[in-house]
């Protein structure tokens, strides 16, 4: 177990392995990232790859989580991206988990589960499975059209024969508009698909 | 003549007449609406439908409503006038079918709202049409095909320029199989 920065600096010397900006404290009164200087939360060896994820998506939640709830999602979506380059498999753990206590709070929090969808359709479907089509599942199960459209957005992004297969298993937005795009999408996907139904 | 407008379904579905999210919806800039031509028998409406998503930077999904402002005369007293501008999206060829509405006060723009907002609650499928991402892309891909477009062309937005590479992708894939 490392606990100590001299620990880490007595394995790796003085360089640490990994390091971003997005590793660092975030300070949200001036939206600034205070670097640690050489030291980050990632400095810890490989053979702790599983205090390593647990560490990342500890550190990263609150960030997305206000990132969420932020005005412009532009900004969220750059700095999800760079973290997802850096950590693929946490940064899929980290989405999930920030949405799972989007729908477990108090609060509806319809805009913030939708922010969240877009931001799952910034990416492919190969990026995101097998947490996106978890998160889809649950938000189509969502009360609030407007949460089942995002999804419908992410799934006509992601396309393919399986993300078909689940949408037939899916609820159906209730309104009018809604259901048309829900009825497109999987015309859609029978056209693409050749899908006689 | 028929106009085609993007609109926000959710700002529409179940809402009252007079909700400020659907007159929000439909706000002008210098008195202008701006709409996209559709020819009466609805012949171009994929490529009108291409060149309006192809106004924005993302690639998702659009729902149109299609005016008629003959149509709209008649249910709400309102005389739309038309007013020509180039539209300003990447597929070049299609911006002289961008045009605006000129809506000049709130008693306009409200009458335009409960017009739509009749068709809503009329559920009058005929009126809207949503284009979903997978359309859009396999009437893009024809463009593509066929040379109305090329990378070029959609190079200067990311998601329209990935677009052109799953193309190429799928490309070499057929080529290959």
């Amino acid at each position: 177990m490392i606990e100590s920065v001299q620990q880490i600096e007595n394995i790796w010397g003085n360089k640490s392995p990994r390091k971003t900006y997005f590793s660092r404290p975030y300070d949200w009164s001036s939206n600034i990232f205070i670097g640690l200087g050489k030291y980050s939360t990632y400095s810890i060896p490989p053979s702790s790859e599983k205090n390593t994820e647990k560490q990342f998506v500890d550190t990263n939640f609150p960030i997305l989580k206000n990132l969420i709830f932020s005005e412009s999602q532009e900004e969220t979506i750059k700095w999800f991206e760079s973290v997802y380059a850096e950590n693929s498999d946490g940064s899929k753990q980290l989405i999930q988990n920030v949405f799972s206590s989007l729908l477990t709070d108090n609060e509806s929090n319809e805009e913030a589960i939708v922010n969240i969808l877009n931001l799952l359709s910034r990416f492919d479907y190969e990026e995101m499975t097998p947490v996106g089509e978890v998160i889809l599942a649950s938000a189509m199960a969502n009360k609030s059209d407007w949460i089942k459209s995002a999804s419908l957005d992410v799934m006509s992004h992601w396309a393919n024969r399986k993300i078909y297969n689940m949408l037939l298993k899916l609820e159906p937005p209730k309104g009018f508009l809604a259901i048309l795009k829900y009825e497109s999408i999987l015309r859609s996907f029978r056209q693409r698909y050749d899908i006689h139904a | 003549m028929i106009y085609m407008r993007k609109i926000d379904l959710m700002a529409w579905d179940g809402k009252p007449a007079d909700d400020s999210d659907s007159i929000s919806d439909i706000g002008t800039k210098k008195h202008e609406l701006s709409v996209w031509e559709v020819e009466d028998n609805l012949k171009n409406i994929d490529d009108i439908a291409l060149a309006l998503a192809m106004t924005r930077d993302d690639s998702k999904g659009i729902m149109i409503v299609l005016l008629d402002p003959a149509e709209i005369s008649r249910m709400t007293d309102l005389n739309v006038q038309v007013e020509e501008q180039e539209g300003r999206s990447l597929y070049l060829s299609q911006n002289c079918m961008h045009k605006n509405f000129k809506i000049c006060n709130l008693s306009e723009m409200g009458k335009l709202a409960s017009y739509i907002h009749d068709i809503v609650e009329k559920r009058d499928s005929r009126k809207f049409i949503y284009f979903d991402e997978l359309k859009l892309t396999d009437i893009l891909w024809s463009k593509f095909r066929n040379g109305e477009l090329d990378y070029d062309g959609v190079k200067a937005k990311n998601s329209w320029k990935k677009k052109y590479k799953d193309y190429e992708k799928e490309k070499d894939k057929i080529s290959k199989s």
